[in-house]
């Protein structure tokens, strides 16, 4: 398994630098006021998404998945390296978006309050994760190109709901929930996230042990 | 050692080891005690089939011309000159047929093939 | 171990498609042949060995274990080259090196390194910019590196010219001189199996149609060319399959030496793995 976390990593290698760049990019940009500092966040959540169906389209153009079941890392490791790498992706975004939060708050603190901001990262982080343990047993059964449209609409549903409920709030950082609500979401969202995760994994097993390579 | 192997001409490939080998050790430029290559090294370097260069020299120590030795490798047995000369003999044979029948074929008689060979060994 | 691979009746069945009743050995210390036309089943077979697809029936034992129990423990000695499956575009020769120490047990670097010298691979560039030539050496070597017992390769030399064949050739005959080591090769370029093969496994339609040791079947096969006439004298025990055109016929025969025998008049010729496979499709066509 490890192996092919490796793998999805050096795979990816330009790709992740393009990522940093554009998240340094826009760290400059909400330091400049262009852009709304909740981009760095929202960020996390793209990432989160197209990560994992990029390194399936990847696999299916070197028709890899017939080649690692074959090795010992089997179907088994396969699936649990396409679970870690994603987590991990996620939670590195969702790090750097951390970091760099922080950063352009202690440049322009009037941006924003550290902790609603860091509470919406966190938001979107586990929404991120959830969004995977949908995508990714998709990606498993019906490989990169067939989900490719299933994954847009979730997207773009996901991403459009979030604008649209920031615009009826009157802004992304309205959409924080009342403080009563706040000690308590973190931790169902958390669970909900987790939970589903775990039983995607689960469900994939199940899926790619079946599948003919 | 030089072992030559002709893909045309329709002789199994063991055959023309065994023969070679036979004509090795008959000339004496194998000399008993001597040690083979080993069947793996001599299918490689051949870039032939194991099968086939494992089959020449079973066929070589049914007739006595090598042993083999477990975990040792192959060795050329003493030789028995009687065996020699049978095999020499054999051969002698063999060739003798093909002449003969191509003489019969060609019309040729008895007594123009022994002339023929006359002949022939005398220039010898 | 006597065997690298036993198999025994497997049949699969694909809608259409349908392998039956395979069965053959690959012995250690030998490289073995798996030959067939396009959508013979030679691919589908070796999906099987590997668990890349489940099998309708049968059995198959890998390196001494079961093929499906077994799995994990056989694959860390099973070095796989498939076909159409090439490293990513994006990856360089050693990032290979850095993914599969992770995924085989006995992953060798040094002799990676070594072997990626050997066959002139580029450390600097990119998969994308291999020639199909190159990506063959890149997955042959990690196949190799992975010091397996067992080399299981998959149309692995199509599309590659006679020089390169000719050194792949090379490093699997090196290979196999260790007892312990065993190759299963299917390819439907009959040209290098005709040089390595110590024995072929013709798969037709999904079944055995020939198995044996590769020189015993080319020396007692024996390619027949004669007039109309003459193969009407010819007892059709003899005959594998003929093909007829307007001047003469040519035929497989087998028992050579024993037709030599009994038709000295009539010239029979060696023949190669492709007339075997050519003939014996006809022979069961006229069939």
């Amino acid at each position: 398994m490890t192996g092919m976390v490796c793998k999805d990593f050096l795979v990816q290698r330009k790709q992740l630098g393009y990522y940093i760049v554009f998240f340094l990019l826009y760290a400059v940009l909400a330091v400049m006021e262009i852009m709304p500092i909740g981009i760095l966040y929202t960020m996390t959540l793209l990432i989160g998404m197209i990560l994992p169906m990029s390194t399936f389209a990847y696999d299916d153009l070197a028709r890899w998945n017939k080649y690692a079941a074959a090795t010992p890392a089997s179907r088994q490791g396969v699936v649990a390296g396409k679970y870690v790498f994603t987590l991990l992706s996620v939670l590195m975004a969702a790090a750097l978006s951390a970091v760099l939060v922080i950063a352009v708050l202690a440049i322009k603190p009037e941006l924003g309050a550290v902790g609603e901001l860091l509470m919406g990262l966190a938001v979107c982080t586990l929404l991120a994760i959830l969004i995977d343990a949908v995508i990714l047993p998709l990606l498993i059964k019906f490989g990169a190109e067939k989900s490719r449209l299933i994954s847009i609409l979730l997207f773009m549903a996901v991403f459009g709901g979030v604008m649209l409920l920031g615009q009826l709030a009157g802004g992304l950082e309205k959409l924080l929930p009342p403080d009563w609500l706040l000690s308590a979401l973190p931790g169902l969202l958390a669970l909900l996230a987790i939970g589903s995760y775990g039983i995607s994994y689960f469900i994939a097993r199940g899926i790619f042990e079946k599948k003919e390579l | 050692m030089d072992i030559i192997i002709r893909n045309t001409g329709g002789v199994p490939i063991y055959d023309q080891i065994t023969r070679q080998i036979k004509g090795l050790i008959l000339r004496g430029e194998l000399k008993e005690g001597e040690a083979l290559p080993s069947m793996r090294l001599l299918a490689r370097e051949l870039r032939i089939s194991v099968i086939t260069t494992k089959r020449a020299y079973e066929e070589l120590e049914r007739e006595g011309f090598i042993t083999t030795v477990p975990g040792k490798g192959c060795f050329v047995a003493p030789q028995d000159p009687t065996l020699a000369r049978e095999e020499t003999l054999r051969r002698v044979e063999e060739h003798l047929s093909r002449a003969v029948e191509a003489a019969k074929v060609g019309g040729v008689t008895l007594g123009e093939l022994t002339d023929a060979l006359n002949i022939l060994y005398g220039d010898e | 171990m006597k065997n690298a691979i036993e198999i025994r009746h497997l049949t699969k069945e694909y809608g259409s498609f349908k392998l039956s009743d395979v069965t053959f050995d690959v012995p250690m210390g030998t490289v073995v042949g798996l030959i067939g036309e396009n959508g013979a089943g030679k691919s589908t077979t070796i999906k099987c060995i590997l668990n890349l697809v489940r099998p309708s029936g049968g059995e198959i034992v890998l390196l001494g274990r079961d093929s499906i129990a077994g799995e994990r423990e056989a694959k860390e000695e099973i070095g796989v080259v498939l076909d159409e499956s090439t490293f990513h575009d994006t990856l360089r020769a050693l990032d290979v090196g850095k993914i599969l120490r992770r995924v085989y047990k006995n992953w060798d670097q040094p002799f990676f390194e070594a072997l990626l010298k050997k066959f002139g691979l580029p450390h600097n560039k990119t998969v994308k910019d291999y020639s199909r030539g190159m990506k063959m050496k890149l997955s042959i070597a990690a196949a190799l590196s992975a010091r397996p017992r067992l080399l299981i390769l998959d149309e692995a030399t199509g599309g590659l010219d006679p020089v390169v064949r000719d050194e792949l050739l090379d490093e699997f005959l090196s290979f196999v001189q260790d007892e312990d080591h065993a190759i299963l090769i299917s390819s439907h370029i009959t040209s290098d199996l005709e040089k390595a093969a110590d024995y072929v496994v013709y798969l037709h339609k999904g079944a055995v149609a020939l198995q044996g040791a590769k020189d015993e079947l080319l020396e007692e096969h024996g390619r027949l060319v004669c007039g109309r006439s003459d193969l009407q004298k010819v007892d059709p025990a003899f005959l594998v399959g003929v093909r007829e055109n307007q001047f003469s016929c040519e035929a497989l025969v087998r028992r050579r030496e024993e037709f030599i025998r009994r038709y000295p008049e009539l010239s029979v010729e060696s023949v190669t793995l492709d007339d075997l496979m050519v003939f014996t499709t006809k022979g069961e066509m006229a069939s």
